[in-house]
């Protein structure tokens, strides 16, 4: 038993040490994208340039590490995690749900039916020429 | 309470709410109101008002749990590296579909907002609603929008986007997993793609690459049509 555990030891270490890494690997991207996003003054947001540089980044080294994978796929399985706080602050506006709610529920269900429509009619008119 | 403790009570309940609205998810099968953003977020509002906490109290202790949406969004570079392959030969067809998705998205909302008589400022905060948030709230801030109305209609359009966009390609039976993934991130942005990771995660990077450049495409022409209007 205690054996068993010895030699499994180490290779829990390194993957539990990739995971770690490649969560700072992570913040480290989107520090540098803000840092980018500032400097260049870009109405682009920190983190999507930052993702624009791992992409970069990982066509350079040709490969995904392993613990960035890791890390990447629990954070993607649960993306709507961090979005509740920010739905949840939509109840701070009580005086314009109250007033315009309606108005707002139907120009977003209506302009979402629009543009979801269009965007696709145009990509398979598009794509249909290349074929 | 102190921050710290008021901190770890809210982030805790905000993931136990989305750890039930998972579970649900997975008992129900998808439907707009099984998405965790929707009952997660309406169990969290359930307990804010029956504990009657201020809304900005609970954004205050919530900070570092938003802050993940950071990470969250870097991380796409994952799926954009492996699945590289799926758009060699239809750049043009992709970015034809960013071009009239961002147009119409625009124009549908001025003109359905002129119809429905809603005062200015709030139409121009509604107009990039189909940006990501950041994007959205310094967009509506440049052409004389509110930003947190903005952040309102992103929401909106997020939580009905994602609800709306399957069935609705389904409808026209134009639901490819490329197309299904393009007009999520296109339409509903991180909403979106949390709901594309779910329905076509073999098309992920599609949605990831759809809300960067519909929300490039945004901020670029949302000053040209105020200045227009």
């Amino acid at each position: 038993m205690l054996g068993q555990w010895l030699w499994r030891w180490p290779g829990c270490c390194r993957r539990v040490a990739g995971a770690v890494c490649g969560a700072l690997l992570l913040v480290g991207f989107q520090q540098a994208g803000e840092a980018l996003a500032l400097a260049l003054a870009w109405p682009l947001p920190g983190p999507v340039l930052g993702m624009l540089l791992l992409w970069a980044a990982l066509g350079l080294l040709g490969r995904v590490p392993a613990g960035l994978g890791l890390v990447a796929a629990l954070l993607l399985a649960h993306l709507m995690l961090p979005l509740v706080p920010a739905v949840a602050g939509i109840a701070g506006q009580t005086s314009i749900l109250r007033q315009h709610g309606i108005a707002l529920l139907i120009l977003c269900v209506c302009g979402t039916v629009a543009t979801s429509l269009s965007a696709v009619a145009a990509y398979r008119l598009v794509d249909r020429y290349r074929a | 309470m102190t921050t710290t403790g008021a901190a770890m009570i809210w982030t805790g309940l905000s993931c136990m709410a989305y750890a039930l609205a998972w579970l649900a998810q997975r008992r129900f099968g998808a439907h707009w109101f099984t998405l965790p953003v929707v009952s997660a977020t309406a169990l969290v509002l359930m307990v804010l008002w029956c504990t009657g906490t201020p809304d900005a109290q609970y954004a205050q202790a919530t900070r570092w749990l938003q802050r993940l949406a950071g990470p969250g969004v870097v991380a796409l570079a994952v799926p954009l590296y492996q699945q590289s392959g799926i758009w060699r030969g239809r750049y043009a067809a992709i970015l034809a579909a960013v071009a009239a998705g961002c147009v119409t998205a625009l124009v549908s909302g001025w003109l359905l907002g002129q119809m429905l008589g809603l005062p200015p400022a709030l139409l121009l905060s509604l107009l990039p609603r189909s940006a990501t948030m950041p994007m959205a709230m310094s967009a509506a801030a440049q052409v004389g929008g509110v930003p947190a109305l903005a952040a309102a209609g992103v929401v909106v359009t997020g939580v009905v986007g994602s609800a709306l966009v399957p069935p609705l390609l389904r409808r026209a039976s134009w639901a490819e997993p490329a197309t299904t993934a393009l007009a999520l991130g296109l339409v509903a942005h991180a909403i979106g793609i949390a709901k594309a990771r779910q329905v076509v995660p073999q098309a992920l990077a599609l949605a990831a690459l759809a809300m960067g450049l519909m929300g490039v495409l945004t901020v670029l022409l949302l000053p040209l049509l105020a200045r227009w209007v």
